[in-house]
């Protein structure tokens, strides 16, 4: 890979001159960078020499390519601000020191490429819809900036799913998410990536004095993955994130939550559960950090996690960085096949193992689909999801 | 003459190779109540769990014929949807599915018949009515987060919406204050008929004051050691088991 060749490439300029000038500054990436776990080298060097594109943006998407039911893409929920470049000026200082990707190449690149650069901002409204949808081959790169103002409230539903069978694309997206004084976000995330696309997004989070953050979110598809969530929570911040990944075949994913408390009276409670069947890898790593200055925090991380085959496997790695006694924190983590009294319980009702064993699997997604606040969309999910319950549940009664 | 419904013959079973029932006979005809009684640990709920084909317990030997037919290599699904009913001692907790959704699933499940989401509900919430159960119970999930009287209700609700053949109810009783199970026991009672039978597993008298059995036995040391009328109910709460004990020459 040569980063002369990098350069060269035209693509959109979207501040385009500071990212290249980072770009040339970043060492190419080691496989043993663990940013890089599951990117092999010569499928990244792919991506990066060959020019940006299939974008497809949520505004120009056709029914054509997307089956995601119009009802619920109303355009004047998709259509998303446009990227501000003044505002990504001052939320530089902000972010810089949250960052991932000082020293990484991807995000780097969707930076200086990102074809599809938006912002979603709640004086535009309390409900807000992102879709991302991926087909074909190449390269999917967005960026975005998410901004919940002081006192206002708004509902953000984040869809990223594709239709490719084909091998290869990457997919790289970048966001940050700023949520003022007072104000309050609640985050829905629904990743289904084509089974074959690379997908790796960073999300960097600032909330304000007193701000709060909801996150549910459902992770399936696409071939290697990783997400880094990174927060930064301000005096009273209130973090409650559940996350349900659920794998099979051989794909694999890295899931990352960093939470930084670096202020008095701050929440998180983080709970995330993980199932992995025939070859499927499963890394979650949840760093608590709280520094000396975060005196009557209270931090609780949970993760439980479920092999379902035995060629099956699941990584957890709790880290804890306490600076201060004044604190509550507690975190926890299992892995365990699926509880065999739980599926007897159902199977002595009447459903067979394979049914109670998926009702024990879907509740896990249930969260997510609940949070969506549609039973229409909940039931489009459940299908799509293969969530072979979703007829019975309360849902949509 | 009545039909038998349920018919265990010599049945041995072990867990991990470590033996737990050790040659139970008893035989259930339809429409009768057989109250099952013993220390704790002398094997009852391992033979409810046995009867309903938990994988964990393994059948050495002996036969359960259920409706004259061997149902040991049945799946314990196929075993409910063929009548039976185990109401758990302990009901498991499962996060995440409510409550709801899972008796509709369930009663699908079970039902040769086509039920409608409509009448299934209807259904559901005209017996959680005369149980005392609020309608709020319904949205949260399975045992999770309700008092062991609470849950007892939930079991029993189960079970007059399924209204199988035989239900076998272990330690119902067990955790109910005087009403719950004045209620409970009342709402057991009223489901006997001419066809189904009850097998109660318990260790107080109290509940068998509202479903009188037709017959008692008392279990020790993975055996029925002696059956009887209801009276024998009665002998066993006021002498406790070590009279039979002796009398039987078996270890408590």
């Amino acid at each position: 890979m040569n980063l002369q060749s990098l350069k060269s490439i035209d693509a959109e300029p979207f501040d385009r001159q500071a990212a290249l000038q980072l770009l040339g500054r970043l060492q190419v990436p080691s496989l043993k960078d663990e940013n890089f776990r599951f990117t092999s080298l010569p499928n990244l060097a792919s991506y990066l020499t060959s020019e940006p594109g299939a974008n497809v943006a949520a505004s120009n998407l056709s029914t054509d390519v997307l089956d995601y039911p119009e009802a619920f893409t109303d355009k004047a929920q998709s259509r998303l601000s446009s990227w501000d470049p003044q505002l990504a000026q001052e939320w530089g200082d902000k972010f810089r020191n949250l960052a991932f990707w000082q020293n990484d190449y991807l995000a780097a690149w969707a930076d200086a490429h990102a074809r599809q650069s938006s912002g979603i901002d709640s004086s535009d409204g309390e409900s807000r819809r992102s879709l991302e949808f991926f087909e074909g081959t190449r390269g999917l790169f967005s960026r975005r900036q998410v901004r919940v103002r002081a006192g206002e409230s708004m509902k953000w539903i984040e869809i990223m799913l594709g239709a490719s069978q084909e091998a290869g694309g990457l997919i790289v997206g970048v966001t940050q998410i700023l949520v003022e004084e007072s104000g309050s976000l609640d985050w829905i995330q629904i990743q289904d990536w084509p089974e074959q696309a690379e997908h790796y997004g960073r999300y960097l989070i600032i909330l304000e004095k007193n701000a709060s953050l909801k996150y549910r979110a459902i992770h399936r598809g696409g071939r290697k993955g990783q997400n880094l969530i990174r927060t930064d929570s301000a005096e009273g911040a209130r973090i409650d994130l559940e996350a349900a990944i659920h794998l099979d075949g051989r794909r694999q994913f890295d899931y990352w939550v960093d939470n930084y408390h670096d202020a008095e009276k701050t929440q998180t409670n983080v709970r995330v559960n993980s199932i992995a069947t025939d070859q499927a890898k499963i890394i979650f790593n949840a760093n608590l950090k709280l520094s000396s200055k975060a005196k009557g925090t209270e931090a609780r991380q949970k993760s439980r996690s479920f092999l379902l085959s035995p060629r099956a496997s699941i990584e957890v790695m709790p880290k804890l960085e306490i600076a201060i006694d004044d604190v509550k924190v507690s975190h926890g983590a299992s892995v365990s096949n699926l509880d065999e009294n739980q599926i007897f319980y159902l199977r002595s009702r009447g459903l067979s193992e394979e049914q109670a064993k998926s009702l024990l699997i879907e509740a896990f997604m249930l969260p997510t689909l609940r949070a969506l606040g549609s039973n229409d969309e909940a039931r489009y999910w459940a299908h799509r999801l293969n969530i072979s319950s979703a007829e019975e549940t309360d849902l949509w009664k | 003459m009545k039909k038998k419904l349920l018919e265990i013959k010599n049945l041995f079973v072990s867990i991990e190779d470590k033996p737990i029932l050790k040659g139970v006979s008893l035989c259930l005809n339809e429409g009768e109540v057989h109250a099952l009684m013993g220390r704790n640990g002398s094997g009852k709920s391992s033979l409810a769990y046995t009867l309903l084909g938990h994988p964990r317990y393994r059948v050495d030997s002996g036969v359960i014929l259920f409706e004259g037919k061997n149902i040991l290599e049945l799946a314990p699904e196929e075993r409910a949807k063929a009548g039976m009913f185990l109401g758990f001692q302990y009901p498991v907790a499962i996060p995440g599915v409510s409550l709801a959704n899972f008796l509709r699933t369930s009663a699908r499940a079970m039902s040769a018949e086509s039920i409608s989401a409509k009448e299934m509900r209807k259904r559901i919430e005209d017996e959680a009515k005369i149980l005392g159960i609020p309608k709020a119970f319904m949205t949260r999930s399975i045992n999770e987060g309700f008092s062991g009287g609470e849950k007892k209700k939930l079991e029993t609700l189960q079970l007059r919406v399924f209204k199988p053949k035989l239900a076998i109810l272990d330690e119902t009783d067990s955790g109910l204050d005087i009403d719950a199970l004045r209620t409970i026991a009342q709402s057991i009672d009223q489901m006997r008929d001419a066809k189904r039978s009850l097998l109660l597993i318990t260790h107080y008298q109290r509940l068998l004051n509202y479903i009188r059995p037709d017959f008692v036995h008392i279990f020790l040391n993975g055996q029925i050691v002696q059956s009887g009328k209801e009276d024998l109910a009665r002998d066993l709460e006021e002498k406790g088991y070590e009279w039979i004990e002796q009398a039987k020459g078996v270890a408590g």
